[in-house]
């Protein structure tokens, strides 16, 4: 199957928040807590919003968070700079989440938690960002969900997401385009 | 309709406002975390995920000189791996000072055990024979890895040979034939301690892993990590690696598992095939997610299937198809149409004179082993595109529609601030083209670099354009033009025989005769070009060639390291390796295309 395949090449800019991440991990490396506290603005979205799709549970998402962010200034030496901290980052939430149930799964036998259980009331939440946690989010399922965050906070190409997800590309894309196509129905009957 | 590329971002938003402020914890946690502890029973959940959690008895034994001064009466360090994992330090005299597990499995085997200052021998006894009392040394699991860590090498020596000795005298005890594998442990290797902190494992297993994927690079640490010594043991036999500095005695079991030709039955019923049909078939055993496979290469008449089976359980992992040479071709007594015939058919079939059709393109291609000719032209307000079989001229595909721009995949949720329509006669403007002229113009919506970008194709005259605009300022960030083959140079006709391109196969690459046979060939269409490709692995080097099929001439020379080409590129169960074994990974080691290059790539 050899068909004309034009593509095109790509411009020359780098991605300017991947690069601030980097320069905190780097930063973190020599023990900095400025640099530390950067990067947890920059990406706790993307970790606390990965865990939580992961958990399902806004406790257990919030150990994740402390322990990926320890782990990250504790082992920021161990991180090879190459322009791309996402999928590093996420990995290690990913196991950290993982753990996670492996723990709780000690203590009950509690069958999975639902993400519409999950009570978004905060006070730093807007309407807006509640319609979207509360209501729009929860008509993905699981892995929909989870795809569409380490797109949307996480940044990752989908290549990076299949990887972590352990799925196949094409599945992912595929997955991807469904829960955005599900997310549009449902914000427009809003 | 949802305003523009909004969606993701106010998920974004949301979800960063919800996180719970606890940057101050993590800031005071910070400061009781000072320094670097390796700290085994943090790992203990990651040791405990071993899939085979039966220990592999394969005994290493690792020899390292340890010590301050040149003083032969110094402590050394011996580790036990099976798959529990022992540190014992032994004084100058052969004694036990101190036992440590490394992981759970471990201190099942040590609990209750005082080792401090019996004899050596006596220790090591106890501790085999709580392994095999527990389970985990068996018939099924008999390897053995022991490594020690002592500067002097005759010392090194000594125990090694103590302990070989003892290990094999219990388990002949026990009737369970060992194998052991013998290592020095280099103290100051930082990848073995990475490893070691990373999964949680002994120096001496790390310093394996290490040199077994020195010699197979293509298996990855976190791949390893997780297999019990026996598995390690039986990677190392079956693919025959000769690792360095690892003394193997005895034979790891490989009772636990199928044979290699189970493996082969089981690839072939799941194919539904029969043996006779099969021209060819390789079998391999593999590592991946910590699990054992086999990996069988089956080749058939046209069809190369792949087939990964748990060497365990026998279940069927994956099963992947390619079709390698196609069927179609070789279709008797059937002329296949030109290129100049395909066009016109198809202009019938749509009822269009040839003369006010304007610009009209034809690709040759081929589908499911199919030669097929795809049309495409814009006439009026529409455009019309149609696929024909490139034999019987069969319609296979059409589509009329109008001629409004409009994006080949509309899964995609933006829409940029320049409308498509301005960008495209930016685009054509430049050119100083007119839109009736461009003919049929593909694009697609893309994002490079964090920004919106058009993606628009399109042929004319003999050239293919390719552009990529920015969305929101309608700055034309990329062009390719390309020569484009004309009608008249397509051809599906294979002029030269399959004989023929693997005579010129052989003398292009420079092998003898008898390696003929070792060349893959089949037909391909390529560029609307009839070629033949051949593919070839002679002393550990890939040779692979485009040879066009009506001149002979070598399109293509490629000559590779040949590395073993494992399942699809990912990597389920991605465990953070913070070595450069992440940068493998990620950066272009996948066997196809670069991050850029990536048209199914959303970025």
């Amino acid at each position: 199957m050899f068909a004309f395949c034009l593509t095109s090449a790509i411009g020359n800019s780098s991605y300017n928040k991947d690069a601030m991440i980097e320069n905190c991990i780097l930063g973190m490396q020599t023990g900095s807590k400025e640099s530390l506290s950067e990067f947890y603005r920059l990406c706790k979205g993307a970790i606390y919003g990965f865990a939580l799709s992961i958990l399902k549970n806004k406790q257990d998402a919030e150990d994740v968070l402390q322990d990926v962010l320890l782990k990250i200034y504790n082992s920021a030496e161990f991180y090879k700079p190459n322009g791309r901290p996402m999928p590093w980052v996420l990995t290690i939430t990913k196991n950290f989440s993982i753990m996670k149930i492996r723990e709780r799964q000690k203590i009950s036998l509690e069958s999975d938690e639902k993400w519409e259980d999950i009570a978004f009331t905060e006070d730093t939440l807007d309407e807006e960002d509640r319609y979207f946690l509360n209501e729009l989010l929860a008509v993905l399922d699981d892995e929909e969900r989870q795809i569409v965050l380490l797109k949307a906070s996480g940044g990752l190409k989908h290549k990076d997401i299949a990887r972590l997800l352990g799925i196949n590309l094409s599945t992912c894309l595929s997955r991807y385009s469904r829960a955005i196509k599900k997310l549009r129905n449902n914000c427009e009957r809003r | 309709m949802m305003a523009d590329r909004s969606l993701e971002e106010k998920i974004a938003k949301a979800v960063d406002n919800a996180v719970p402020d606890i940057i101050s914890n993590i800031l005071s946690q910070c400061d009781n975390e000072k320094g670097k502890v390796i700290c085994m029973e943090e790992r203990k959940n990651r040791a405990g995920l071993f899939k085979f959690g039966a220990a592999a008895a394969a005994v290493l034994i690792m020899f390292g000189i340890f010590g301050f001064s040149s003083s032969i009466k110094m402590n050394s360090t011996v580790f036990l791996d099976v798959n529990p994992s022992i540190e014992l330090v032994i004084s100058g005299n052969d004694r036990i000072k101190s036992a440590r597990a490394l992981n759970n499995d471990a201190k099942l085997i040590l609990e209750g055990m005082n080792l401090k200052n019996t004899d050596l021998e006596v220790g090591v006894n106890a501790i085999i024979g709580s392994m095999l009392k527990n389970g985990y040394i068996s018939d099924l699991n008999n390897s053995i890895l022991v490594s020690v860590e002592n500067k002097n090498e005759a010392k090194n020596e000594e125990l090694q040979q103590k302990i070989t000795k003892q290990i094999n005298d219990v388990l002949g005890i026990a009737n369970v034939n060992g194998a052991v594998l013998s290592q020095s442990v280099n103290i100051k290797k930082p990848e073995a301690d990475v490893l070691c902190e990373n999964y949680g494992i002994s120096k001496g297993k790390a310093e394996l892993i290490l040199a077994i994927r020195e010699k197979d690079p293509q298996l990855l640490e976190k791949d390893l990590a997780g297999l019990t010594i026996n598995e390690l043991n039986l990677l190392m036999d079956s693919k025959k690696l000769e690792v360095e500095n690892v003394v193997s005695k005895g034979e790891p079991s490989y009772k636990r598992y199928i044979d290699p030709d189970e493996a082969k039955r089981i690839a072939l019923k799941n194919i539904g095939v029969s043996p006779d049909d099969v021209i060819r078939m390789n079998v391999s055993l593999d590592s991946e997610n910590n699990e054992l496979v086999y990996e069988v290469e089956v080749y058939l008449e046209g069809r190369k299937y792949d087939v990964d089976i748990n060497a365990v359980d026998k279940r069927v992992m994956s099963q992947e198809v390619e079709i390698t040479e196609s069927t179609a071709f070789d279709v008797p007594n059937k002329k296949i149409l030109t290129a100049e015939e395909a066009k016109l058919k198809v202009l019938k079939e749509f009822k269009v004179s040839p003369d006010k059709a304007g610009y009209v393109s034809v690709e040759a291609d081929v589908d499911d082993g199919r030669y097929v000719y795809e049309v495409k032209f814009v006439y009026g307000d529409y455009k019309y595109s149609m696929t024909i079989d490139g034999y019987t001229g069969e319609v296979l595909k059409r589509e009329a529609k109008e001629n409004k721009l409009e994006f080949i995949d509309s899964g995609k949720p933006f829409v940029g601030k320049v409308e498509v329509e301005d960008a495209i006669s930016s685009i054509l403007e430049s050119l100083g083209i007119s839109r009736n002229d461009a003919g049929y113009i593909d694009i697609e919506i893309d994002k490079e670099d964090g920004r919106l970008v058009y993606e628009a194709d399109f042929k004319l005259g003999n050239k293919e354009f390719s552009f990529t605009v920015d969305a929101d300022t309608g700055k034309i960030l990329d062009k390719k033009i390309k020569d484009k083959i004309n009608s008249s140079d397509i051809s599906l006709d294979f002029k030269i025989s399959m004989d023929e391109a693997r005579k010129i196969a052989v003398k292009t690459i420079g092998l003898i005769d008898s390696d003929a046979k070792k060349i893959r060939i089949s037909k391909d269409v390529e560029d609307g070009r009839a070629c033949y490709k051949t593919e070839a692995i002679i002393d550990g080097k890939e040779y692979s060639l485009k040879i066009d099929a009506s001149t002979g001439n070598i399109l293509e020379n490629k000559v590779e390291q040949y590395v073993k080409n494992h399942h699809f590129d990912y990597d389920y169960d991605y465990d953070y390796d913070y070595d450069h074994d992440y940068d493998d990974d990620y950066n272009d080691d996948d066997d196809d295309n670069d991050d850029d290059n990536d048209v199914d790539d959303d970025d």
